[in-house]
């Protein structure tokens, strides 16, 4: 059976390491991947699973790979995570497809607990 | 010929939107009324202006380079495709700083790019309180969205379907809950982002909600709470997939929020559609939907059919499909086989529109860029349309349960013996069974002879 994969892209460890009890836990796949590519890769081959996208340092690219997964893989849970509060930034996020946005410091539960109900697949998918 | 110019010209000044001509190299040939009233600036002016600057211009620089800035087409434009641009303008003649959409069409002739046709629709002013605005380079992937979701939605002649696309229409133009019912991956919600994006509060932001995937928790965050869930995310419009399945306190919370909103002209809380993929009326009976909450709901509800109903509109569904596939990284195929049609078009399809886009999008990856049959389709597809009939009433078939298991132990044994040459110390251990075991089982499997001991030589 294929685990669920949880896909991490973020330029430094934080949301991994927050993550790592649960992925353990659970069993899910983690990789890191760095451009649209190997994301659009990993989701074709490995299927559906959860994207947790930490924005703020290249917002063009990171919205622009927020829009393409809620596009071509809608099956996908987005977890956006910011490093601060930002409004016009979180509504942005929610408009492209976000399953869930928050803004850290957060503490690790809240996202461990959306990322795993986000694991669950949609109501009706194979 | 000096009339039919001035006609045309008189034609575009009457105009409300501010529209205006560039000729091939961005050069400004004509401004109308609504244009000189928006910038400030006279046609004299305007035609001084070269829509050459792509780069984003911040806010403390002139008008004039902002002009500049908000005239240069996007570079499809240059190629002959419509475009579109968010420009962020700074505050000027007492208006605040706002965004302006900006709609470029090219005209051509048979040679070429003759020129473009431009338009502005302003946006909206930037709430003072929103912090700082995003880049414009950011907001490029939302232009993308709402540009996808204004267009039609299906062109389907489909009475049903007609009636939804009608129904979407109005609910864009009020701001009443809308309850979408329909089965799961029967596009509710797209419908409901086509409701927001198409309304006249499309400028604030859309969430959509998984009620069943997020613990509830997490969604009263979202919704009341201070902890960085929605940061004040300017929210116009909630979607609530399955709101069945949210406590019912949750549910009585958002009950308070319709009524205030029904009895006020106050500031108003964001706007509730719902999505359900069962019957609603179920769920209430069940107790697992307040009825006062369903009720407030259901004020506007859209039934939305499955796939099944729409056979007709299947080939336009393929169609998109595969043009938003080939949105992806690699081209996708734009054709499918008659074989491969014919399945399609023969099946049920009860995943809806999800399955459909689902099994398509793993067919264009076994068949590369070549056109689609019926091989690449997923097996259970291909059995579901030839076994026809037939799966109504199964025949039942009986499983040999030891006959199956004898021929998997035979074979897992044959492999461990030919892995360790032989060598049933080795063999057994690899099976982790004791190797007295071992030999019962070949001898049982009718092995023993051909798979006599064999010992390494001892180092």
């Amino acid at each position: 059976m294929r685990h669920p994969q949880l896909l991490i892209h973020a330029a430094d460890s934080l949301l991994s390491e927050m993550l790592s009890p649960a992925a353990k836990r659970q069993r899910w796949v983690v990789r890191h991947p760095r451009e649209w590519e190997e994301v659009w890769e990993l989701l074709e081959v490995g299927g559906a699973g959860v994207l947790v996208l930490r924005v703020g340092r290249d917002l063009e690219a990171e919205m622009m790979l927020l829009e393409r997964v809620t596009d071509l893989f809608p099956d996908t849970g987005i977890v956006v995570v910011g490093d601060a509060v930002h409004a016009p930034l979180a509504g942005l996020a929610w408009d492209l497809g976000a399953s869930y946005v928050l803004f850290l410091p957060q503490p690790p539960e809240l996202l461990e607990a959306v990322v795993e109900g986000l694991m669950q697949q949609p109501a009706g998918a194979r | 010929m000096a009339d039919t110019d001035f006609r045309w010209q008189a034609f575009f000044h009457r105009s409300a939107d501010p529209l205006f001509l560039l000729n091939r190299q961005g050069h400004v040939l004509f401004v109308n009324r609504a244009w000189e009233q928006l910038t400030g600036i006279a046609a004299a002016q305007a035609r001084r202006l070269w829509g050459r600057r792509p780069e984003q211009v911040g806010l403390e620089r002139n008008w004039r380079d902002v002009l500049i800035h908000v005239l240069t087409p996007p570079a499809e434009v240059f190629d002959g495709d419509v475009g579109r641009h968010r420009r962020l303008v700074p505050a000027h003649d007492a208006k605040p700083p706002a965004w302006w959409d900006v709609d470029f069409f090219p005209i051509r002739d048979g040679k070429g790019l003759l020129g473009i046709l431009g338009r502005i629709v302003p946006a909206g002013a930037i709430p003072r309180s929103a912090g700082p605005p995003l880049p414009e380079s950011a907001l490029a992937a939302r232009v993308k969205v709402v540009q996808r979701l204004g267009g039609l939605f299906l062109g389907s002649k489909l009475p049903e379907i007609r009636r939804v696309e009608e129904q979407v229409r109005l609910a864009s133009q009020v701001h009443s809950p809308v309850l979408l019912v329909g089965p799961a991956g029967s596009g509710k919600t797209q419908l409901a982002r086509r409701i927001h994006f198409r309304g006249p509060t499309r400028e604030q932001s859309f969430a959509a909600v998984d009620c069943r995937r997020l613990p509830p928790f997490a969604v009263a965050a979202l919704l009341f709470g201070e902890v960085g869930a929605a940061s004040r995310a300017p929210l116009a419009t909630i979607y609530l997939k399955e709101p069945s399945y949210l406590p019912r306190d949750l549910q009585a919370r958002l009950l308070t929020w319709i009524q205030a909103d029904a009895g006020t002209d106050a500031a108003h809380p964001p706007r509730l559609i719902a999505g359900i993929s069962d019957d609603p009326s179920a769920d209430v009976a069940q107790g697992r939907l307040l009825e006062d909450f369903y009720n407030a709901l259901a004020t506007l509800r859209i039934d939305v059919p499955p796939l099944v109903r729409r056979r007709d509109d299947l080939p336009h569904l393929v169609d998109r499909c595969l043009q938003r596939l080939g949105r992806g990284k690699t081209p996708a195929p734009r054709l499918l086989t008659a074989d491969a049609w014919e399945i399609v078009l023969a099946y049920s399809w009860p995943g809806n529109l999800r399955e459909l886009y689902t099994v398509l999008q793993s067919a264009s990856h076994r068949s590369a860029a070549d056109p689609i049959d019926a091989t690449h389709l997923p097996l259970y597809l291909r059995q579901a349309v030839r076994l026809g009939p037939e799966l109504a009433t199964p025949t039942e078939r009986p499983l040999a349960l030891d006959s199956l298991l004898e021929r998997v132990e035979r074979r897992l044994i044959e492999l461990a013996l030919r892995r360790h040459k032989g060598n049933q110390t080795r063999a057994a251990e690899m099976l982790a069974i004791w190797r007295p075991r071992l030999i019962r089982r070949l001898r049982a499997l009718g092995l023993a002879d051909a798979a006599p001991e064999t010992e390494e030589p001892s180092t």
